[in-house]
């Protein structure tokens, strides 16, 4: 499989995307909200449930009457890109309940957070320190779940 | 509703630039302990350097910015429940990350190549959405009450 677009580059573009998203295109409910895979889902998992049942689930302001749809538009543009270039394929899922319950463990932690390792980048280089002792301990999470898998092979 | 076209069209973009780049920002900080490749990495930069570029410009041409660049005025400093959720929060993302192969936007990437793997990630992930906001929510804000 051949790299066509370089990752600084991917970076760079999501990170100008997402002040542009926060500064002039109404993503305003919190700060360095312009993009988020943790927080975005969220608003519009919690959105449908809210519209279904009538309920009222704690998602974000900007969310409120029509979600933010970031997490819809990644699948779509994904699945586009993997046609695109013939690297769609179904293949079978090695382990699915561990793979579902790793989900459900991550989507947890990161909501905790309150953010994505993606968005914990972003809001750190906004300055928040919060967000930026939150980014060094997804960096030593991550780090000690590397650690963890090479001492068990 | 310009927030909701602008998400879409933003998500499209990165959807379609991430399938082709592979980033991943756990995967970026694994590859480099693991195997010493340092090309994944590079995605982390750049993000930060974007969003640096985007905040700093936007601020300057009167964008919404409120308070950029935070630092010593960041939100909620005084308080001890912040900080305990950022790093609880974060290590564990971090760790279980690690297991699941990549961050949520890799996983998300993944599962629009039609990897089954990430299909049943993602059917995790938006039912623990559904347990976050009926349970967890309401144990965190008994926590935020007890340490402030």
């Amino acid at each position: 499989m051949e790299v066509k677009v370089s990752v600084f580059i991917t970076g760079l573009v999501i990170g100008v995307s997402s002040a542009l998203a926060q500064a002039f295109l109404g993503v305003k409910s919190l700060r360095g909200y312009g993009v988020c895979m943790v927080g975005h889902p969220r608003d519009l998992m919690g959105w449908l449930l809210n519209h279904i049942f009538g309920i009222r689930l704690g998602i974000q302001q900007v969310s409120l009457e029509i979600p933010v749809l970031t997490a819809l538009g990644v699948l779509i543009g994904s699945v586009l890109a993997a046609m695109q270039h013939n690297e769609f394929r179904f293949r079978a899922a090695h382990d699915s309940l561990k793979s579902f319950v790793l989900g459900f463990i991550v989507v947890n932690f990161g909501l905790v957070l309150g953010a994505c390792p993606l968005r914990a980048i972003v809001y750190a280089a906004y300055g928040d320190l919060i967000m930026l002792v939150g980014l060094i301990s997804i960096i030593a999470g991550a780090l000690a779940g590397a650690e963890y898998i090479r001492r068990r092979r | 509703m310009i927030h909701a076209i602008s998400t879409m069209i933003i998500g499209l973009m990165i959807g379609y630039l991430a399938q082709r780049s592979r980033i991943c920002f756990i995967g970026g900080i694994t590859k480099l302990y693991l195997v010493k490749d340092n090309y994944t990495i590079r995605g982390v930069l750049g993000l930060f350097a974007g969003a640096l570029i985007g905040f700093t410009t936007f601020n300057a041409i009167g964008g919404y910015t409120p308070g950029f660049p935070l630092l010593l005025r960041t939100p909620g400093m005084i308080l001890k429940f912040p900080w305990i959720f950022a790093i609880v929060g974060g290590f564990g993302m971090g760790f279980f990350s690690a297991f699941a192969g990549g961050c949520p936007l890799r996983l998300h990437v993944m599962a629009g190549e039609g990897r089954g793997t990430a299909v049943a990630y993602l059917a995790g992930f938006y039912i623990g959405i559904i347990y976050f906001l009926i349970i967890v929510r309401k144990i965190l804000v008994i926590m935020i009450g007890v340490i402030g």
